[in-house]
This record gives structure tokens, C-alpha cells and sequence, in this order.
């Protein structure tokens, strides 16, 4: 298991600082957006501009107060609670399920739903139960699931590879 | 309410309809599965279900999804009293009184107390609902785009002083939302943030952010999970309690009588928190519990299984329900994720919640109040009925659940327009919403932020143009100016006393 671990003060700050800096830049940006069409009407960029100006400010607020209380500590005050807590990421298991998730996707528009919902529930199920029979039953009463609750009885234009969008049956 | 009479026939036809009917007993079922379910929640419950209702009317659609969250609410409280395990957050006060009880051989009368305590919540707030939503609209009619431009962001000022611990986290959270909801073409002039992309032209659709902020979180948390975390954890029992185990385990006409008083205060709690923007059934029933034991002749009974420490925390879980759909529906203001969903689905029918809607909605105001009343019968069916068919859902690995719900949640956004690009749109703003959630912003601001950022910057731009582009002439209205006080001052606030929490 691959954790990454980081010091919730310092993820803290790198988060306010990261803010501030998209808003910095997505406010220079309103500056392209259309002009009012007549005198006394609103621009595109108006409302995004106060957004981003109330965004500026909390992160200053967030990073101002965060270096506060670092430098508090460093002179020897108390840590409040959870101020230098951990944050733990299992960048194993959030890079599986990131990628497994971006090729069902793939698998959904180039393939189509069936193997995309079997292949997916099949493997993921299976790497968490080791169980091949139950993992490959779950997989089977999945698709036959989202085949017959939104394909048939909802009518959604899912693509599909074999099975047919109107049965004979229906 | 003179619009009472005319549309009380044509709503109560509307809540009698057979398939209306069907939808209430199915919505509470699925709600209350999914409240057992382990790590989700009412609002959760709603996204994943949000895209059920796209081929229903909309007076279906809403008593479908009110439905659905009365049941969540009710079917996180079954596992917190037989497994000690919460299936929603808002139900972790019962554990408190109702695992006690239910380990000392009364689980039936826990869980009567339980849905008794929860239904007549609900059948209370829905009586308050109406005519306080009514009240509300009327005041919210007399309102010009000034006036509900400053309630839009009283609205976001509270969220930010209850939700999460650090109120400049909850700001950015907020104010992410407002950003994102900025997307697209702006109903005044031109196309913002587009990055010349033809698809992103119509900005992020409403369905797609609610599954993608409120749902994926909890879908990657479950994805997330290591098998060994199924293991119950120290102290928690792996074992269903038995029911009906000792022959005092009954609850009747007399116990609920005595618990009367304790079930209106815990209404009244639930229906007011539930108005204000931010706090939730949580926070309710925390309040709810803590309330019934300062007010209490014998407090140190708290804990050890009292009738009163189940029924305090369930009538104002509930009664939550209704309260939020007072300035939801009165004013357009959600108060919680689980009532943007409910406000999405409005929304995506057409129909713009707000003052109007109450003068002009016709019958659909009434037909979710008579829908909220008939639900929470049906609920008290479900729950006294079906006790025994939802105990073992609560026992299914949450490690497993997860690949179910994340590939439902995909084909529920590809159902939305039938379009890749959406579903792309859940995987990039999922993965962003899991890693907010992460760094501790939590990702309910960013939804309220959403849904009430073209409300705020529509009458914003209203008002401008009304007063010629001088925003001072706005903002100097008295409504208007009292509204903005209040809100910068509930900020500063909040901020004040999380820098105090700091320093202790």
C-alpha cells in the first residue's frame, strides 16, 4: 500500500496558495469577456470578478492565519487541535480507481455498455473479493441490471454492443 | 392562501394518482435502503436517484425524491439502533439511546419509537411547511431583485458559519461553486470561461455537478475502502440484535403519549434548523437530543436507553425534511445538498422554485405538502412492516458497494442527455470533488454555491439595470442593506469563533 501523507498545516497552505493563484489569473481573464451591450448594463465578467475577489481574500485570510499560528508554535504555543494533523492519501487504490473509472469511460463510448459494466464490475469486484464465480455472477446481474432498468424500461440511448435496444420480446 | 381552495382537489388528485402512489411506497423503500446502506446519506440517496426522474412529470419527480429522503432519513437510524453502526450521519444520536435499548432486549419498541418519533416529525413539519412557506412567499413576492440578490448571499453567509470546521474553507467552497456555475453563456452578454469549447457553451449541468459533488465523494470513499475496514471497529457489535427478545418489548398508546411532549419539541427543532440554510438533520438532532436533556427531570439518564433519547433526535431528523423546504420553495434558497437535488429537480422540469411558484405553480406546492404527508404514512408502513428485510443490508461490505454505485453514477449522467461529454464532465469534477473533501472543503458549499449563483447574479444584473449600473443604489436599499449587514457580520462571526477555537 502506497500512502502519501501530508502535514495538514502545510496542505493547508499549499491549498489557499494554490487558490489564490487560479483566482489571480482567472481574474485577469474576465477582463477578455464581452462588454456590457449598453451603458449601464452588467458585463460577462462583473458577477465572475466579485467571485474571484471574495475567493482572493478568503485564501489571504486562510494563509494569513495558517502562517499565524505556525509561527505561534514555533515560539513554543500549543498546537491547536488538529491543526497539525495528517492527511492520508492511498494513492495506490485513488490512481486504480481513477484510471479504472477514466476506461469504463472509454469502454462505454467506444465499446459499449456491455462490456464496459461487465468488464468493470467483473475486475473490481474480483480485486476486492478475490472470489472469481461471485465477482463474475455480480458482474452478470450488473449489466443485465443497467440493461433492463435504463435501457428498456427508461429508454436512455445507451450504446450498446450485442444486445439489442428493442427486443423482440418488448 | 386563497389558492388553498382552488388547488386542494386538483393536489390531492394529484397525490392519489395510482402511479404517484407507487412512486411514494417506492421512493420511501429505496430511501430507506439506502439509508441502511452503509456510508450513504439522504443527499447522496437523491443524486443517484436524480436521474430516475427525468422521464416523470414533475409533481411525480418531486414526491418520488421527498420520498426517497424521508425514507433515507428514517433508515439510518435501523442499523445505529440493531448494529450500533449509523447508516447516516444524522442518526448517529440515536445510537446513543437506541443500541443501549436495544442491547438490553427492547429493540422493537427502539425501533417503534424510532418511526413513530420520525413520522409524526415529518406530519408536523409538513403542517408548519405550508403555512409557513406560504407566509414566506408572500413576503419573498414583496422582494425586488435587490432584495433577493442579499438573500442569495445571506443564504451562502450561513452556510459558511455551520458547515465544516473552518469557515474560510466553506467560503472557498462556496465561492468554487459560484465560479463553476459562471461557466458558459451568461444570460446578459456573452460566453465565460469557455476555453472556445462548443460543449462547454451551456456550462455544467445542474444533474451532472449534483452527482458529481455529492455522490463520487462518497463512491470514492467506498472505492477507496481496504477490506479490513469492513471489520466492525472495537466495541461495535458484528451481531444484528435479535428482535422482539423480552416480553416488555412492546411500545403502546400510553408510552407514546408520555412521549408527546418530546416528540413536538423535537419537530419544532427539526422544522426550524431544517429552514436555515447549512445545518442539516444533523446538526438537528444533535441539538434535538441535547435540548431533551437540559429540559429533562432525570438527565443522567441519557445514554442508557431512554424512551426520549430515541424519540428527540428522530422527530427533528424528519421533521429536517419539510423545515428545508419552507425557503427552498418560499425563496429558492436550499439549505442542504439533499434540497439543491431537490431543487435540481425542479429546475431540470422548468419550474423556477421562488415566491412565484406559490402564486403561479398551480396545484404543485400543495400536491408536495399532501405528497410529504402521504409518505410519511407510507413510511410508518415500511418501517413498522419491513424492519426485519432491511437489517441484513446493513451487514454488505461497503468495499463491495462501491464499484456498484460508482458505475451507476456514471450511466445515471450518460442518461441525462444521452452524451459522453457529461459523463466525462462527473469523472473530472468527481475526482475534484474527492480531493476537496480530502483537504477539508467540504463540497456541500460548492453545490449550494452552484445552484445559487445564477439566482443571486440574475437579480444582481436585474438590479443594476434597474438602477442604471449603480450598485450602491442597490445596495443602499433598506431590505438590501440590512440582509448584507447580517450576512458580513454571521461571516465575521464564524470566522471569529473558529480563530477563538484556534486559540484554545
Amino acid at each position: 500500500m502506497t500512502d502519501i501523507t501530508f502535514r495538514k498545516a502545510k496542505a493547508d497552505r499549499v491549498l489557499f496558495a494554490l487558490f489564490l493563484v487560479v483566482a489571480v489569473a482567472a481574474f485577469a481573464w474576465t477582463f477578455t469577456f464581452p462588454k456590457p451591450a449598453m451603458r449601464g448594463y452588467p458585463g460577462a465578467g462583473l458577477f465572475p470578478q466579485l467571485i474571484l475577489v471574495a475567493m482572493a481574500l478568503f485564501c489571504i485570510s486562510g494563509l494569513w492565519r495558517n502562517i499565524m499560528v505556525s509561527r505561534a508554535i514555533a515560539k513554543g504555543a500549543p498546537a491547536p487541535d488538529g491543526f497539525d494533523a495528517e492527511i492520508r492519501l492511498r494513492a495506490d487504490a485513488l490512481t486504480t480507481t481513477v484510471v479504472g473509472l477514466g476506461l469504463f469511460v472509454a469502454l462505454l463510448q467506444f465499446a459499449g455498455m456491455e462490456p464496459a459494466v461487465f468488464l468493470y464490475l467483473g475486475i473490481a469486484l474480483y480485486m476486492r473479493t478475490r472470489r472469481a464465480v461471485l465477482s463474475l455472477a455480480c458482474a452478470v446481474l450488473g449489466t443485465a441490471g443497467v440493461y433492463f432498468i435504463f435501457v428498456q424500461a427508461l429508454g436512455v440511448h445507451l450504446p450498446l454492443m450485442v444486445l439489442p435496444r428493442y427486443p423482440g420480446w418488448w | 392562501m386563497e389558492g388553498f381552495a382552488d388547488n386542494i382537489l386538483p393536489a390531492l388528485g394529484l397525490v392519489a394518482d395510482p402511479l404517484n402512489l407507487a412512486l411514494i411506497v417506492v421512493g420511501v423503500v429505496a430511501g430507506v435502503v439506502f439509508g441502511v446502506l452503509p456510508g450513504f446519506g439522504g443527499s447522496q440517496a437523491l443524486a443517484l436517484l436524480f436521474p430516475f426522474t427525468f422521464a416523470m412529470e414533475p409533481a411525480s419527480a418531486i414526491m418520488f425524491m421527498v420520498s426517497v429522503y424521508s425514507g433515507a432519513e428514517y433508515g439510518g437510524s435501523i442499523p445505529a439502533i440493531l448494529i450500533r453502526t449509523p447508516g447516516t450521519t444524522a442518526a448517529i444520536m440515536t445510537v446513543l439511546d437506541g443500541a443501549p435499548m436495544a442491547k438490553l432486549g427492547r429493540p422493537r419498541r427502539a425501533l417503534m419509537i424510532s418511526i413513530i418519533a420520525g413520522v409524526c416529525g415529518g406530519l408536523i413539519s409538513s403542517v408548519i411547511f405550508i403555512v409557513a412557506a406560504t407566509g414566506l412567499a408572500w413576503v419573498g413576492l414583496q422582494f425586488g431583485p435587490p432584495e433577493l440578490f442579499a438573500v442569495g448571499v445571506f443564504g451562502l453567509a450561513i452556510i459558511g458559519s455551520f458547515v465544516g470546521k473552518d469557515p474560510t474553507k466553506t467560503f472557498i467552497g462556496a465561492a468554487i461553486g459560484l465560479l463553476l456555475a459562471t461557466i458558459g453563456s451568461s444570460q446578459f452578454s456573452g460566453m465565460r470561461f469557455v476555453f472556445d469549447q462548443p460543449w462547454l457553451y451551456d456550462g455544467i449541468p445542474l444533474i451532472v455537478m449534483i452527482i458529481a459533488m455529492l455522490a463520487a465523494p462518497e463512491a470514492f470513499k467506498l472505492m477507496l475502502y481496504r477490506p479490513a475496514d469492513d471489520k466492525p471497529a472495537e466495541g461495535d457489535s458484528d451481531e444484528v440484535v435479535q428482535l422482539a427478545a423480552r416480553p416488555d418489548d412492546r411500545f403502546g398508546f400510553g408510552d407514546f403519549r408520555k412521549l408527546i411532549p418530546t416528540i413536538l419539541r423535537g419537530s419544532l427543532f427539526g422544522t426550524a434548523i431544517g429552514a436555515l440554510p447549512g445545518p442539516g438533520p444533523t446538526v438537528a438532532a444533535v441539538i434535538a437530543y441535547n435540548e431533551e436533556k437540559r429540559w429533562s427531570k432525570m438527565p443522567e439518564k441519557f445514554g442508557t436507553g431512554i424512551d426520549e433519547g430515541i424519540a428527540a433526535p428522530e422527530s427533528s431528523n424528519n421533521a429536517v425534511v419539510a423545515g428545508a423546504m419552507v425557503p427552498a420553495l418560499a425563496l429558492g434558497i436550499p439549505g442542504s445538498g439533499a434540497i439543491a437535488v431537490l431543487l435540481g429537480v425542479l429546475i431540470s422540469k422548468g419550474i423556477v422554485p421562488g415566491p412565484t411558484l406559490f402564486s403561479e405553480g398551480g396545484p404543485l406546492v400543495l400536491s408536495i405538502f399532501l405528497g410529504l404527508i402521504a409518505c410519511n404514512i407510507v413510511l410508518l408502513a415500511v418501517g413498522t412492516l419491513g424492519v426485519r428485510a432491511f437489517v441484513p443490508l446493513a451487514k454488505l461490505p461497503a468495499s463491495v458497494l462501491g464499484p456498484f454505485i460508482l458505475a451507476l453514477l456514471v450511466i445515471g449522467t450518460y442518461a441525462f442527455d444521452n452524451s459522453i461529454v457529461h459523463v466525462l464532465m462527473f469523472f473530472v469534477l468527481g475526482t475534484f470533488a474527492y480531493l476537496l473533501e480530502r483537504f477539508g472543503i467540504s463540497t456541500l458549499p460548492v453545490i449550494l454555491g452552484f445552484v445559487m449563483g445564477p439566482i443571486i447574479e440574475v437579480n444582481l444584473n436585474r438590479g443594476l439595470i434597474i438602477d442604471g449600473g449603480d450598485i450602491w443604489a442597490i445596495v443602499s436599499r433598506p431590505i438590501t442593506a440590512v440582509l448584507l449587514i447580517v450576512a458580513i457580520a454571521t461571516a465575521i462571526l464564524s470566522y471569529r469563533r473558529s480563530m477563538s477555537a484556534l486559540k484554545e
